[in-house]
């Protein structure tokens, strides 16, 4: 199965969250691997602590390299063994592989051509054959990477393969409307993919939302509220439950919800579980965000069209 | 203890200018499950290897079911990877097959004989096409440098036989014909071979690889430090040494080094694809056993996750069914160390263990399943009674 993160606008965590996911799907002993698709600014190595590709990979066989030809093969690097997060480099008991195939490093964006494609729909049917989970971190907004993914997933011989999307976004009225936008709006997901051959009914099935740095009105945190500030944000919180629904991004499509983490906000890399119960500097129910969405990427019952 | 090496020849003078005779194979195989809801029957696979217009598919059937393309011929012009550093320029051709065994497992190997360049200068193209598989060499370098370095070093640069045989895979991959459904993940595994020849008889058959020439005798290069097998046969008067070094280099990387007697190349490269086979179906079976939580979950789950291996992989073994008597040896001395057949038995011995188990649990939970029916009966019996 592949899953593309995309979102409209920067700073929504779709990284950071994406990573996380993978990291908890292959704890969970699914194989997993992720590509970085954000072509520009190629993070994934930071979040996984993965220092060969800290910014993107130095070598000449990151994704960009490959897809713009001129590398046959990918760098494929195994998380667990290049950074810390499963122990002292090694795979966790009963985990599945996770591996990144980072971007490079100085890369940029480019224009999509038919060839491009073709390595594109190559290299996710190559991947398919080992693992279970693709996840492709996209960059931000309507990208070329995007539009090449939409392209790749069109190809007749990606048919048998279930692709879906994550669209990303803050809980924020700005961040709302923006994500419509990218899926809904002009040049949006659906119209792109129309152009390239997708059937905007099938392809909009197959999109799912996820808020992040959501601060839910129950939640302990805001225990400290004014009462003011705690009345306000209720009624603002519904206004907003209001302007997703209007903008079909209500409840039905969301797969998930993360709460707001402070360090999420200050650092963002992988919560492993030390972070939860021995350090205690990240929270249970963000860990457990994570887990859930995990899982429900491949709950085909979360993802029954509308 | 290292076998006593059998590279008594005295070996050529040093002086390399003029540069000695070079007459090598190099190649590589890559393995897959080829990516089908079921065994694919041999019209299809048939019509998936007709890669090349006018070309013929071969197959056979027995002992079991395997059918290759016609060669596919690439054109190559780069630098060759040398232990040394030595610089060395190829340009030639290499060809490329994709093959299908047992209806399930995909391979492409690309192969090239590696020979001396008359001179430095690259000739016209139709040169080289007219010796499809000769890749001409330029430079100061010879046999073992050029293996080492083809086995060991390569570079995004360098000759690379494996993103030749990858990209046949792919090809094949995507043809119709094929429903593209997984039935089990497993990976791409590679295995590089580099083979010299030790007698001054050349490697005959001159007509798949190319024009036949004198090789000479090569001592034994270092191997690196990953786990690796070799062995010397002992030296005979009669029968030509032979010297297998199977290394396991990571994960998914085999290296094979030959230096062999004389044989024809083609029977080598299909001993390569035999034996990277074999590799790959122990790779896959074993990762599959690794993770499937023997000993923590139940038989019956256990069983649940590696039955695929059971109904498409477990009948493909077949060491050396495919190589000929004058390499046998090659296999045997992989039979001794690491010994592919015994591991084999003992991950086919894991999956009959389990699979008993999941009976005994499934026999056991039914008995009490039909205690419990039973229990219900009589209590119904008591009951209609006492109505």
């Amino acid at each position: 199965m592949i899953i593309f993160a995309t979102s409209d606008k920067g700073g929504t965590g779709r990284s950071v969250t994406s990573c996380n996911v993978a990291y908890r799907r292959a704890m969970q002993g699914s194989d997993v691997c992720y590509l970085d698709f954000d072509f520009g600014s190629p993070t994934a190595g930071a979040i996984f602590g993965v220092e060969a590709a800290g910014q993107g990979t130095a070598t000449g066989g990151g994704l960009h390299e490959y897809l713009a030809g001129r590398t046959a093969e990918v760098d494929q690097l195994d998380v667990w063994g290049q950074s810390e997060l499963g122990g002292p480099r090694a795979r966790p008991l009963g985990a599945g592989r996770l591996t990144l195939l980072p971007g490079d490093s100085g890369g940029g964006e480019f224009p999509v051509d038919a060839t491009m494609a073709r390595r594109c729909s190559d290299l996710f049917l190559r991947l398919d054959e080992e693992f279970e989970l693709t996840l492709v971190d996209l960059s931000a907004g309507r990208s070329y990477a995007t539009e090449l993914v939409l392209r790749a997933t069109a190809d007749p011989a990606l048919a048998e393969k279930t692709a879906r999307w994550l669209v990303f976004h803050r809980w924020t009225r700005q961040h709302i409307v923006a994500a419509a936008g990218l899926v809904f709006g002009p040049h949006g997901i659906l119209e792109t993919g129309m152009d390239r051959g997708h059937r905007r009914r099938e392809l909009e099935d197959t999109i799912r939302f996820v808020r992040t740095a959501v601060l839910e009105p129950d939640s302990p945190q805001l225990a400290v509220l004014r009462a003011e500030q705690s009345v306000w944000l209720q009624s603002y919180n519904t206004d907003l439950q209001k302007l997703a629904a209007k903008l079909r991004l209500g409840r039905s499509v969301m797969l998930g919800s993360i709460p707001l983490d402070p360090v999420l906000q200050w650092r963002e890399q992988i919560i492993v579980e030390d972070d939860i119960s021995t350090t205690r500097i990240a929270n249970e129910e963000t860990g457990q965000a994570f887990e859930d969405l995990a899982k429900r990427l491949t709950d085909d019952s979360a993802w029954e069209g509308l | 203890m290292a076998a006593p090496k059998a590279t008594a020849v005295p070996r050529a003078p040093k002086a390399r200018e003029p540069a000695e005779e070079l007459d090598m194979l190099v190649g590589e195989v890559r393995t897959t499950l080829l990516q089908n809801s079921h065994r694919v029957g041999a019209t299809t696979v048939a019509a998936l290897l007709d890669i090349v217009p006018g070309g013929r598919v071969r197959s056979a059937t027995r002992p079991v079911a395997h059918a290759f393309s016609p060669d596919v011929r690439v054109g190559v012009h780069c630098p060759l990877a040398t232990i040394s550093g030595t610089r060395a320029d190829g340009a030639g051709t290499a060809v490329a097959r994709a093959s299908v065994t047992g209806g399930t497992v995909l391979q492409a190997s690309t192969r090239a004989r590696l020979t001396r360049a008359a001179g430095e200068r690259r000739l016209p193209w139709s040169h080289y096409v007219a010796n499809p598989g000769i890749i001409e060499v330029a430079g100061r370098t010879d046999a073992d440098d050029l293996a080492a370095g083809f086995l060991t070093t390569q570079t995004r640069a360098s000759l690379d036989l494996g993103a030749v045989s990858s990209r046949l895979l792919s090809r094949v991959q995507r043809r119709p014909g094929i429903d593209r459904v997984t039935s089990l993940r497993a990976r791409r595994t590679q295995l590089r071979f580099a083979v010299t020849w030790r007698s001054s008889d050349s490697a005959v058959l001159p007509q798949l690889l190319g024009a036949q020439r004198r090789i000479s005798d090569f001592p034994s290069v270092p191997t690196g430090s990953a786990e690796s097998f070799h062995r010397n046969s002992e030296p005979a008067a009669s029968v030509s040494p032979v010297s297998v070094e199977f290394t396991i280099q990571d994960e998914t990387l085999r290296t094979l080094r030959l230096r062999l007697g004389r044989c024809d190349p083609s029977d080598v490269v299909a001993a390569c694809e035999d034996l990277a086979l074999h590799d790959w179906l122990l790779s896959t079976v074993e990762s599959l056993l690794d993770n499937s939580r023997i000993g923590v979950d139940s038989a019956q789950e256990v069983v649940r996750r590696f039955r695929p291996v059971i109904d498409h992989l477990l009948h493909l073994w077949m060491p050396g069914a495919r190589v000929t008597e004058e390499l046998a040896e090659v296999w045997a001395a992989l039979e001794r160390r690491p010994g592919f057949s015994r591991e084999w038995s003992s991950l086919v011995g894991r999956i009959r263990d389990q699979l008993a188990l999941a009976g005994l649990e499934s026999s056991s939970s039914l008995s009490a399943l039909a205690r419990v029916a039973g229990v219900c009966q009589a209590g119904a019996e008591e009951d209609s009674v006492g109505a």
